[in-house]
């Protein structure tokens, strides 16, 4: 797939759980204030753990591989693009386990 | 330090946050778990998309035990991203940040399977 490689694994993760959205009600993306702030959590030493391995040289990227954008920390664009994307399917995926089953996670009104 | 030293100290990192600091215990909860194996198998193909052509580690970083190109040590990097990616969701819910869901159409999925269940009995 050349170029397109890593963005399309991106959107793959993107549209697979976007209908959950619709399907389970997760609303997620519909909750834009407390997923800023969930990703800004979660993200931020994993992005620095990213830039600081691939400085290290514990691992690198074939840029042929990507769109050829390269963002601060000499990473292709889609690299940042993916501490987006997992956090956001990862929360998507537990909302919808919660739809489904109707377990607890931990935020309803009266948890411990 | 090395990967792999890098990726087994993330684990009880994120055991610890979930645990006692943020006080989420998701690691408690089935919903958790059935969540993290939907979430595990995915990780097994996408990761695996990438580590055959895009992501390329040094040797000398890992420890050399792969599941298919990809380094276990990915694994334990995603267990961590993903634990507190739902542990933070769950944090800040619990704070009262956008904790209901807010409204909309009624989920398809959920009415089918109640109607089908009704059916049933």
């Amino acid at each position: 797939m050349g170029s397109l490689t890593y963005i399309a694994m991106l959107v793959f993760v993107v549209v697979a759980t976007l209908p959950l959205e619709v399907l389970l009600r997760t609303r997620v993306w519909a909750r834009l204030r407390r997923l800023a702030l969930t990703l800004v959590c979660a993200a931020t030493p994993f992005v620095v753990w990213d830039v600081l391995a691939v400085r290290a040289g514990h691992w690198h990227f074939a840029l042929d591989h990507t769109l050829g954008v390269v963002l601060p920390g000499d990473m292709p664009l889609e690299e940042w693009l993916f501490f987006l994307v997992v956090p956001v399917a990862s929360v998507l995926t537990l909302e919808a386990v919660r739809s489904v089953k109707r377990w607890p996670v931990g935020d309803e009104e009266a948890s411990p | 330090m090395s990967y792999t030293l890098l990726a087994v100290l993330a684990v009880p990192v994120t055991v610890v946050l979930d645990l006692w600091v943020l006080r989420t215990r998701l690691l408690t909860r089935r919903a958790f778990w059935v969540s993290y194996a939907i979430v595990l198998f995915f990780q097994v193909l996408t990761n695996e998309w990438l580590t055959s052509q895009v992501v390329f580690y040094d040797s000398g970083a890992i420890s050399g035990f792969r599941v298919g190109h990809a380094p276990v040590e990915d694994f334990l990097f995603g267990f961590g991203l993903v634990v507190q990616s739902m542990a933070w969701w769950v944090w800040w819910g619990r704070r009262g940040v956008q904790r209901e869901t807010p409204p909309g159409p009624r989920p398809a999925v959920v009415r089918l399977m109640r109607s089908a269940r009704r059916t049933h009995r």
